[in-house]
């Protein structure tokens, strides 16, 4: 291996050494360049395909092999069932530890018994983003610094314990000052991190669970599965609390968590229709937000028995259970401002006095 | 690495040509050299500060002759690429409609079967009516996924063969608004079928490029075509550009932008200003310097005040505006039509020929190479 | 090895795709039995159709076996998303004509333009132009394109309503001096 290198290397610097006119670097361009049409017709790979077999069909005729092609023809023909258990792959149903020797695939596999199909489409509001929120959200944000420019150097943001007591040596810094809470800094906004919507939490508190009995957890349940696509996951009360009349270790709340299409869709539809038929509202408050990017706002059960799937069939949900509920948008911009920015683009309407 | 090899390596740095920079030849090199000094910000501002003329307000007289080396003039312009978003989703690539398809017909069989007493109650008319549309959909639930169930022996057989439509947009709107049973209220004054989804208008059956309902799924940006110059070569009258104009006086360049579209291509538009920075710049040097253009005064729809102080100025400084100029910098603003449309007729400055509304692979085909070059970075692809 | 210098194309994930799927069983470390392997449970989708009120439409996934919905209240007809549009707000009282005044001499061309078009178009009811646009894609508040075609049409006669108000405001300036300057755009 080493006498090879050796060699090797001994050429290379011989060669470049006797012709040093031609680098590596103009062999790129020049092929690029000038040689465009002849160097690429050999370097092209063999196994690549020229045509595509998404588009139309170069030779589908009417009497061609490719329309007159039946799936079904051999299997219907056939006499006997294949032998299932050669022909089938069924994942285990258990989870046997990672010495078994039957391993389920992983949830990826479309085999897998928790396998969860992909997109179904793409989302209006998901294009809408790429195609026109964050380039204008960019342009907006955008900071300009002169070419000399550089930024003051800040300190550390926790200090140090400084002194002569033994006990400060490889003590934790000290926490942030005026509070325990060290903020989320905000970086200058740049393509790569234009701020967007990471996930949206709906979240229904059920107060009639508390002396009702259980059915309105089913039809809240019910109601959130409906207007959001996914199955709700409920929560219990982890304390007593005798003024709430909340009992520990009774359901509820419950929640949804969204992400990807079915937020996109969620949001689409929240924000063209069910927000637009609210009575008298005047948009969220503007003082909504956790500091970090995260605004949340509610809907009383009025509006959300304005959601296209429970007015469909309303009569199905009984009146006075539908739930309200807690939207929760979470972005990943680092700053109220900035996620407010982004969600009045996307079109919801903020109100009132403006806290940063 | 291995000590033979180690020692080749030795003998190569003592022969003086092993090292990376030595692979690299002097046009490379050269170029190398050029791009490498942007990495220092002290280095890039040097060489900003040679190539750059100083800014216009401390331009004293006595300033370019006192330095040895003449420093090259630019002329600021400011520029409007406006730009229409698109305003319908733009088609699906083929793969995309195959793979979608393939995910709900994948999902047909993992899915909760669809709980149809919930939605119809037994015996109603609706139920009937939902159960025989089911049926002639081959029993699936769904619209969208063709003749296919997932229940049956065959469900294996899910994928569509070569030229099968089933999972094209169009189609599941069309399957969407025939189960409906209401396409007429979709047919809007127009004749074809369901005209108000219609994806093409009449704008783009004749390519008419003046017309802002063209190329729905594209954003369309707003070129012009300047009258011919008495002294401009032939080819910079023939490209088109963006609309722009010279700064006046201290005016920003949001302003400048503004004044420009308005002064330019008429009032009749809505109009929003995307932020107050520039999105891109254009430098045009000329082959020999050419007189600079002249202290314009301020047109009518500025400011009495403003138009009062600006010809203070420039009676207090006459040597301000350069007789000859080496270049122009145009700094471009982005700003979003919302309404309206520009007229050439409305415009107060009448020197544009012809507007256009194209999008950006139309926009490779109409600009000079150069500036191809320079602007396509800003504009949207989509 | 070389494929730690081969340089990605392809970014580890995209930022829109949802990142991870939440698994719905629990992974027990340190328990011996056989874990059971759980079916997500998932409700039934469909694809629908829903129509605004102007016209546009778009698809979305949704539980609800209804193909089509078509929206009466919706962004494109509220006041709340369209605050410049004067069909849907209560007419304005300008009795005095001072905001006219107020808009003829801060506004754009464009908004005075508007206010002449529109009492021009008091006396001839036009027919609607809207553009058809199905699935809009233009999902943004109070950017809402309704483009006029018809801008020769609107030069000769409606310069005189542009003089005629332009001039009624230039009567009353002093009061008008201490108004702030509109917003241009309706963000920041």
């Amino acid at each position: 291996m080493a006498e090879s290198h050796l060699s090797l290397r001994l050429a290379r610097t011989w060669r470049s050494f006797v012709k040093p006119s031609i680098c590596n670097r103009c062999l790129q361009t020049r092929r690029t360049l000038a040689s465009q049409a002849s160097a690429p017709q050999g370097q092209r790979d063999a196994e690549l395909e020229e045509a595509s077999s998404l588009g139309g069909a170069p030779d589908a005729g009417s009497g061609s092999p490719v329309r007159d092609f039946d799936p079904l023809k051999v299997p219907r023909s056939r006499k006997r069932q294949l032998v299932p258990s050669r022909y089938q792959f069924r994942s285990p149903k258990y989870y046997r530890g990672p010495l078994h020797p039957h391993q389920p695939p992983p949830p990826s596999d479309p085999a897998s018994r928790e396998f969860v199909p992909g997109p179904f489409s793409t989302p209006r509001l998901e294009q809408t983003y790429h195609n026109i929120i964050a380039p204008d959200f960019m342009t907006m944000c955008y900071q300009h610094t002169p070419p000399g420019f550089r930024a003051p150097q800040k300190g550390a943001r926790l200090r140090p314990w400084i002194g002569d007591s033994p006990y400060f040596r490889n003590r934790p810094l000290r926490g942030p000052r005026g509070g325990d809470v060290l903020r989320l800094l905000r970086k200058p906004i740049t393509f790569r991190n234009i701020p967007m919507i990471e996930r949206v939490t709906v979240h229904s508190f059920v107060k009639g669970a508390l002396s009702g009995g259980s059915g309105y957890i089913h039809v809240a349940g019910m109601a959130l599965q409906a207007i959001t696509n996914h199955r709700v996951m409920t929560h219990e009360a982890r304390t007593n609390e005798a003024n709430w009349g909340i009992i520990k270790g009774k359901t509820v709340s419950m929640t949804v968590d969204l992400k990807g299409e079915d937020m996109y869709h969620f949001l689409g539809k929240l924000i063209n229709v069910v927000l637009p038929r609210i009575k008298d509202w005047n948009g969220v408050r503007a003082t909504t937000g956790d500091n970090s990017g995260n605004l949340t706002f509610g809907l009383d059960p009025e509006s959300v028995a304005t959601f296209p799937e429970i007015e469909t069939n309303y009569d199905a949900y009984p009146g006075k259970m539908i739930p309200g509920l807690h939207i929760t948008i979470h972005t990943t911009a680092t700053c109220d401002k900035d996620a407010r920015l982004l969600l009045q683009q996307v079109g919801i309407p903020f109100y009132g006095k403006v806290v940063d | 690495m291995a000590p033979r090899s180690r020692g080749a390596k030795r003998i190569a740095d003592a022969l003086g040509f092993s090292t990376p920079k030595n692979h690299v030849c002097l046009s490379c090199r050269q170029s190398l050299a050029l791009t490498r000094p942007q990495r220092g910000y002290a280095s890039a501002a040097t060489a900003k500060a040679t190539v750059e003329a100083p800014p216009i307000t401390q331009l004293s007289p006595d300033g370019p002759e006192a330095s040895p080396v003449p420093q090259p003039i630019f002329t600021i312009k400011a520029g409007v690429v406006l730009s229409r978003p698109p305003l319908i989703t733009p088609d699906p690539h083929p793969f995309e409609t195959a793979y979608y398809l393939y995910q709900r017909r994948l999902n047909e069989r993992l899915v909760l079967p669809f709980t149809q007493y919930f939605y119809y109650k037994r015996g109603t008319p609706a139920f009937e009516q939902w159960r025989t549309k089911r049926q002639a959909r081959g029993g699936a639930a769904t619209r969208d996924i063709g003749k296919y169930n997932a229940y049956t022996d065959e469900a294996w057989n899910d994928e569509v063969l070569e030229g099968d439509e089933t999972g094209a947009p169009s189609k599941i709107v069309e399957q969407l608004i025939a189960d409906e049973g209401r396409a007429e209220e979709f047919t809007g004054t127009g004749d074809p079928k369901f005209a108000g989804l219609k994806r093409r208008t009449e704008a783009d059956e004749k390519n008419d490029q003046r017309s802002l309902e063209r190329s729905l799924s594209r954003t369309l940006y707003l070129l012009v075509k300047n009258k011919k110059v008495a002294g401009q070569s032939q080819d910079e009258s023939d490209f088109w550009k963006f609309p722009s104009g010279t700064i006046i006086g201290h005016e920003g360049l949001k302003q400048a932008a503004q004044r420009i579209l308005f002064s330019s291509l008429g009032e009749n538009m809505n109009t929003f200003f995307v932020g107050n920075h520039p999105v891109g710049h254009y430098v045009a040097r000329f082959a020999s310097p050419r007189p600079g253009p002249p202290p314009q005064m301020t047109t009518e729809t500025s400011k009495a005040s403003d138009s009062a102080l600006l010809k203070q100025e420039v009676a207090q400084q006459p040597d301000q505006h350069p007789s000859l100029v080496n270049g122009e910098k145009t700094f471009f603003m982005k700003a979003r039509i919302m309404a309206g449309q520009p007229s050439l007729a409305a415009s107060q400055d009448q020197d544009i020929e012809d507007f256009r509304w194209l999008s950006k692979d139309e926009i490779e085909k109409a600009v000079h190479p150069d500036y191809w070059v320079k602007v396509k970075n800003m504009l949207a692809t989509q | 090895m070389a494929s730690a210098l081969r340089p990605v194309l392809r970014p580890t994930h995209l930022a829109s795709l949802p990142t991870s799927t939440s698994t719905t069983t629990y992974i027990c470390q340190s328990c011996r039995h056989a874990r059971l392997l759980r079916r997500p449970k998932r409700p039934y989708t469909f694809t629908q159709l829903v129509t605004l009120s102007d016209g546009s439409a778009f698809t979305i996934r949704t539980t609800s076996p209804v193909p089509v919905y078509r929206s009466t209240r919706d962004t494109r007809n509220s006041p709340l998303w369209n605050p410049t549009s004067k069909e849907l707000l209560n007419v304005e009282d300008d009795e005095a004509g001072r905001l006219a005044g107020f808009r003829a001499r801060f506004g754009t061309g464009f908004d005075t333009a508007k206010e002449a078009r529109k009492e021009a178009e008091m006396e001839s009811d036009n027919i609607s132009n809207t553009p058809a646009s199905p699935t809009a894609a233009n999902a943004e508040a109070a950017k809402e394109p309704t483009f006029e075609d018809e801008q020769n049409m609107f030069e000769e006669d409606d310069m005189n309503l542009l003089d005629l108000i332009s001039s009624f405001g230039q009567e009353n300036t002093q009061q008008e001096t201490q108004s702030p300057q509109p917003k241009k755009g309706g963000k920041k």
